[in-house]
């Protein structure tokens, strides 16, 4: 009764503390499902048409640096880009095999719904927004580059060039510009002529992906992007084409990053509650043997020498009672001779 | 300074160093004024280089001796280590310290090193495991090979105070290393998507903390054998004795060690079930790595132990060093972000591969100044019995 | 070999595993035993040495 209390409290303050969720949800088999609110935006490659103006809309609302060629400049697309510290959004061209015409895929940071930056960073600068945003926070960072390790979409870039103040970059989701009221909406979101992107809440954006796709199935790959990759992302994708033919990874599997790492995570603590004990078991038998060992030896050296003392003493006696009885013989010997010399002088003195 | 002083200063070896320390010097110049991108090949697709693929996977690795050789003589009782445990205490506490000092480089804003643990922890992260242990180990390792210096100094009270903590010192140094071994293996499991199947394990931690023990008892017996020529005047008879003993034990240790090791490997690949990578190139590597530089050092070490082969245990143990860097490599390095094409992937620039040698040589330069100067490779007279 | 099911990947992931746990702690047995064959010589040297 005790013990089921006390069970009792203490999953009441685990999930009080911990979870911030009712006490049933903390039991065993948690599952999370993000924020309730969290927004989120949807990309349709099939409506796409590369012109780059989303990526001119991101560097003006992120005040980010001109780039070495203007945004209407279409033969960047020859090339495959990436995300970049003063990019925070890409639009590659791909010629898919069989397809009539190029396809074009946005990229940027898809905003993980378990963000593997986050899981990964060891000062806590990344943090999952109740908007579905994921934000960094530049002035703890340490620059150790983890979370670029970490994810799974290679999205986060690096200030190389800054000896002594470099940043990691990313996409934010507008998140300080919508917060602010100054924007109601990514700026890449807005400046889509084609309405190639829509912004919303995620549960809708959902619907509205698995609506496009039953009402177009010829048109569409049967497949939302990101609707479970990695656990989900707030950044949904719909293709004509295979995915892995637009550049997107489709091995990346359903696991959350923070789930991944949780096995080892939940070893650790088990390292410092066992081995200190064992070790000091171990090293306390060690000693022991030593002592018994020490011990033994000192007990045969003890009889080692008692033995020798016995036989010492025994020839000692031995020696003794010799040396005795040769002194007794001796005497004897000089005492008889003594007799025998005084016999013979008598003869003689009677002879003469 | 007389001239036969000066002349002794002029070694093949003092120029190599020097002119590394040159060159480390300007290039230290160059990372903190024109950034890592001036010095490095790192890039958006590959951040970590040889930086932490060598400076810190290695050289933690290769400093696990000092927990492995402290744990077999204090803990389990092999008093008849006892003369190995000093060098490999101050191996240990160079190597951590050179690793921090390495960190410096990699990471953007060095002096904010100790937020993670003083001002904002992100539990969440295998990183943040690794940073605090390897903080409270080189403390550890301070405080250990402190004795060292207190003789030196002749400061006998606070050195017997030191002592008396060796115990407390030798399990909680082991709990740390086994913590931060096995979690440097563990930060590579939050990107499976990045590391050849064959390298990505969930028993990755494990692998490390194994490896760790193996590379630690054969750096023992690797340092040992470099360390005989040039100091040979400073090892005391009782070390020299010993010597042969510690040798023969260590490589039957680490045969062991690393078969354990080569269990967990192929463990590993079944219960992945990934046997059918074996056939293919990076299948051929992966067997390189793990017949060559595992199944046949602990195959060597065995004969080595077996037949008293003084000679090819030396051999095996730089071999056996020789594979853990290897495996490092690969898991940071080779098999990480194997999908990218050729053009995309790292390979170090001459500046990352000149900090990691001025480092070494750094820590070459240190520990020499250390056990020509105090009682490492020999007892202090004066605390003859205090053992 | 292609799965369908967590179940029948793990089945066959194990079964694998178990024979290989056999097979290894045979291994180890086989290894002591390589080194430590001559121990038995030794100590009895090293016995009659301090004699």
């Amino acid at each position: 009764m005790r013990r089921r209390k006390f069970l009792a409290l203490m999953g009441v303050a685990g999930a009080g503390l911990a979870l911030g969720k009712t006490p049933a949800q903390a039991a065993g088999n948690v599952h999370f499902e993000g924020y309730p609110d969290a927004k989120a935006v949807l990309f349709d490659a099939t409506r796409c048409i590369g012109c780059r103006k989303c990526e001119a809309a991101c560097n003006k609302v992120n005040k980010l640096p001109a780039p070495a060629k203007p945004f209407d400049d279409l033969k960047v697309l020859d090339g495959e880009r990436r995300t970049t510290a003063k990019a925070y959004t890409v639009v590659n061209r791909y010629q898919p095999a069989g397809a009539a015409a190029p396809v074009f895929r946005k990229l940027q940071c898809n905003h993980c719904q378990e963000p593997a930056c986050a899981s990964a960073c060891f000062v806590r600068a990344f943090k999952k927004n109740p908007d579905g945003s994921v934000t960094y926070d530049a002035s703890v960072c340490v620059g150790c580059r983890y979370c670029m390790m970490a994810c799974p979409f290679n999205v986060p870039a690096y200030e190389y060039d800054e000896p002594l103040t470099p940043r990691v970059m990313k996409c934010t989701m507008c998140h300080p510009q919508i917060e602010s009221g100054e924007l109601t909406m990514p700026g890449c979101v807005g400046a889509c002529p084609k309405e190639a992107l829509v912004y919303g809440k995620r549960k809708d954006i959902l619907k509205i992906a698995h609506a496009r796709i039953e009402a177009f199935p010829g048109r569409y790959v049967d497949h939302v992007y990101g609707e479970s990759e990695m656990g989900g992302t707030n950044w949904l994708y719909l293709s004509g084409v295979p995915f892995k033919e637009i550049g997107m990874r489709e091995d990346l599997g359903v696991t959350s990053a923070p789930e991944l790492t949780s096995g080892a995570l939940a070893v650790v603590p088990m390292v410092a509650a066992v081995w200190p004990a064992l070790l000091g078991g171990i090293w306390a038998i060690s000693k022991r043997n030593g002592k018994v060992a020490d011990e033994e030896r000192k007990e045969a050296v003890k009889t080692a020498v008692a033995a020798n003392q016995a036989d010492n003493d025994a020839k000692l006696a031995k020696a003794k009672e010799q040396a005795e009885k040769d002194k007794k013989d001796s005497i004897e010997r000089e005492v008889k001779k003594a007799l025998e010399e005084a016999a013979s002088a008598a003869k003689e003195e009677e002879g003469a | 300074m007389t001239s036969e002083t000066k002349k002794t200063l002029f070694t093949p070896f003092n120029i190599f160093a020097g002119i590394v320390l040159l060159i480390g010097a300007y290039l230290t110049v160059m990372r903190f004024t024109g950034g890592l991108a001036a010095v490095t090949n790192l890039d958006d697709n590959n951040p970590w280089g040889i930086w932490i693929g060598f400076d810190l996977l290695c050289g933690v690795a290769l400093a696990a001796g000092g927990f492995t050789t402290s744990a077999a003589v204090y803990i389990f009782g092999m008093k008849k280590y006892h003369s190995a445990v000093r060098p490999a205490i101050l191996t240990a506490f160079l190597g951590y310290a050179l690793v921090v000092f390495a960190l410096h480089y990699d990471v953007g804003r060095p002096w904010r090193l100790p937020y993670p643990i003083f001002l904002q922890p992100g539990t969440t992260s295998l990183l943040y495991e690794v940073g605090l242990c390897v903080f409270l180990y080189l403390t550890v390792l301070a405080i250990e090979y402190s004795v060292a210096a207190l003789e030196w100094l002749g400061l006998k009270k606070l050195r017997s105070l030191v002592h008396k903590l060796t115990l407390l010192l030798t399990i909680f140094g082991v709990v740390l290393s086994t913590l931060h071994q096995s979690s440097l293996g563990a930060l590579y499991l939050i990107a499976p998507s990045k590391l050849h199947p064959l390298w990505y394990s969930t028993y990755l931690p494990i692998q490390f903390f194994v490896s760790a023990i193996a590379v630690g008892l054969s750096m023992v017996i690797f340092e040992g054998t470099l360390s005989h020529k040039p100091f040979h005047h400073k090892m005391d008879a009782t070390f020299l004795a010993e010597h042969d003993g510690v040798i023969l034990g260590f490589a039957r240790g680490a045969s062991m060690v690393l078969a354990c090791y080569l269990a967990i490997k192929i463990i590993a690949l079944g219960a992945d079930n990934n046997w059918k990578y074996l056939v293919s190139g990076w299948g051929a590597w992966y067997l390189f790595e793990i017949l060559g530089f595992v199944a046949l050092p602990s195959l060597l070490y065995a004969i080595g132990s077996r037949e008293r082969n003084i000679k090819l245990i030396k051999w095996t143990a730089a071999l056996t060093v020789f594979g853990v860097v290897l495996n490092r490599f690969n898991v940071s390095l080779v098999a990480f972000n194997w999908q990218l094409p050729s053009a995309q992937r790292y390979f170090p620039s001459w500046g990352e591969i000149g900090v990691s040698v001025f480092v070494v040589v750094v820590g070459i330069l240190v520990f020499r100044f250390i056990v020509t100067r105090m009682p490492i490779f020999y007892e202090h007279p004066e605390y003859k019995d205090a053992h | 070999m292609e799965f369908y099911t967590y179940h029948d990947f793990m089945l066959n992931a194990k079964n694998a595993v178990y024979i290989l746990m056999g097979l290894i702690v045979l291994g180890f047995v086989g290894l002591w035993r390589f080194v430590t064959a001559r121990d038995a010589d030794h100590e009895a040297e090293s016995h009659e040495e301090h004699h």
